[in-house]
């Protein structure tokens, strides 16, 4: 390690997440819903290093554009790496809309990456912390099995639960008729990152990306159902098929659209997923006793 | 007539997913599920094909008459090309 870098480590969805930074440089100033994910876990699933450097000149991306969400950021393909461009600005609002905030360069299994950034004022802050750590995550954990969903999670007394749904479907409701119950704990209100293990069985974890900061944890549960939600006049749960349960959480899953092969690797995780957790169909009135109905079928 | 490159077709747990792959993304919406026929289909315009050998693959490869396989091939092209999926 060169003395003039210090290393942050991180544990996100099981996997061990090495930021480097220049030692004299505020290279790892973070928001603070990173900070329940500092450490390292006991047993990773993968090691991923994330070298931190600082640009003086405006960010520019390289290579060919091969993805636009139409979002933050932009997927670049050049010679041997992938280049994601992320554009939005920070609450300082020192850059504007179509200002490129960082560069996160990564190798094709996505656990070698470099992420430059240009600090603009004191309100800066890295965003590891936003975009671009969720975007490393969201495909650094497909070689190992994993994938990042919309949903919101908890562990209710070892059984870990997903919820989730489109927009306003309830994710964050449900979190708070399921707090504060006796041994329920809260992992993550809106990205829950979930694994399949090779021995059977899957896990569900926290992820620092929730709409609101606090509300996430670095806390893993074995996955016994994932719900999909629909708000309705009653409430009701049924079992959906694999094919069902294939087609509703694709769609609700942050898929790696700029690279073939790693989207191959994500629909075979999805195939396991669907094939080991049971997953439901929840139409249900926003109300606390859907809990109850829930349990009935953990 | 073929298909576009940019997509990619696999079965998820019983479901054919089809997803756009690439630059294509910015042209299209999400993803589609297809049936068994229309996934046999897409497979078969890998390669260039008319109506009438997709229409014979169709009612050779499930049990179909040639007339109802021709009447689902024209709706099914008809799809891909409002959609924009084909090359």
């Amino acid at each position: 390690m060169n003395p003039d870098r210090i290393s942050r480590f991180f544990s996100i969805a099981g996997m061990q997440i090495e930021l480097q930074a220049p030692s004299d440089c505020p290279g790892l100033l973070l928001e603070d819903r990173t900070d329940p994910f500092s450490g390292k876990p006991p047993r990773p699933a993968a090691a991923v290093t994330v070298d931190w450097r600082e640009s003086a000149a405006p960010l520019r991306a390289e290579g060919e554009l091969v993805y636009d969400p139409g979002a933050i950021w932009r997927m670049f393909r050049g010679e041997g790496f992938w280049c994601a461009e992320l554009s939005y600005a920070d609450d300082t609002g020192a850059v504007g809309k179509d200002g490129v905030r960082s560069l996160l360069y990564a190798n094709d299994t996505w656990d070698r990456l470099t992420l430059k950034e240009r600090r603009i004022d004191p309100g800066w802050h890295g965003l590891f912390s936003l975009g671009a750590g969720e975007l490393a995550v969201r495909a650094s954990i497909v070689p190992t099995g994993g994938l990042l969903l919309h949903a919101s999670a908890v562990d209710d007394n070892g059984r870990g639960v997903l919820f989730s749904g489109r927009s306003g479907a309830g994710k964050s409701t449900q979190l708070g008729f399921w707090s504060g119950r006796p041994g329920v704990v809260t992992m993550t209100d809106d990205r829950a990152a979930v694994r399949c293990s090779p021995e059977g069985g899957a896990s569900g974890y926290g992820t620092p990306w929730g709409g609101l900061p606090g509300t996430s944890r670095d806390h893993s549960a074995p996955l016994a159902a994932i719900v999909m939600l629909e708000q309705a006049p009653e409430n009701r749960i049924e079992r959906l098929s694999p094919a069902a349960a294939a087609a509703a959480l694709a769609c609700r899953a942050f898929l790696p659209y700029w690279d073939r092969s790693l989207m191959q690797r994500a629909f075979a995780n999805l195939e396991t997923l669907v094939r080991t957790v049971p997953v439901h169909l929840l139409r249900c009135r926003p109300e606390p006793s859907v809990v109850d109905l829930v349990r009935s079928v953990l | 007539m073929k298909r576009k490159e940019s997509f990619l077709l696999q079965n998820v747990g019983g479901e054919n997913l089809l997803v756009p792959i690439g630059a294509q993304v910015m042209d299209t919406s999400g993803i589609i599920t297809l049936n068994e026929t229309a996934a046999f289909l897409w497979e078969q315009l890998e390669a260039d094909r008319s109506e009438e050998e997709l229409a014979a693959a169709l009612a050779g490869g499930f049990e179909v008459d040639e007339a109802s396989a021709a009447a689902d091939v024209e709706t099914f092209i008809a799809e891909l090309r409002e959609n924009g999926l084909l090359a």
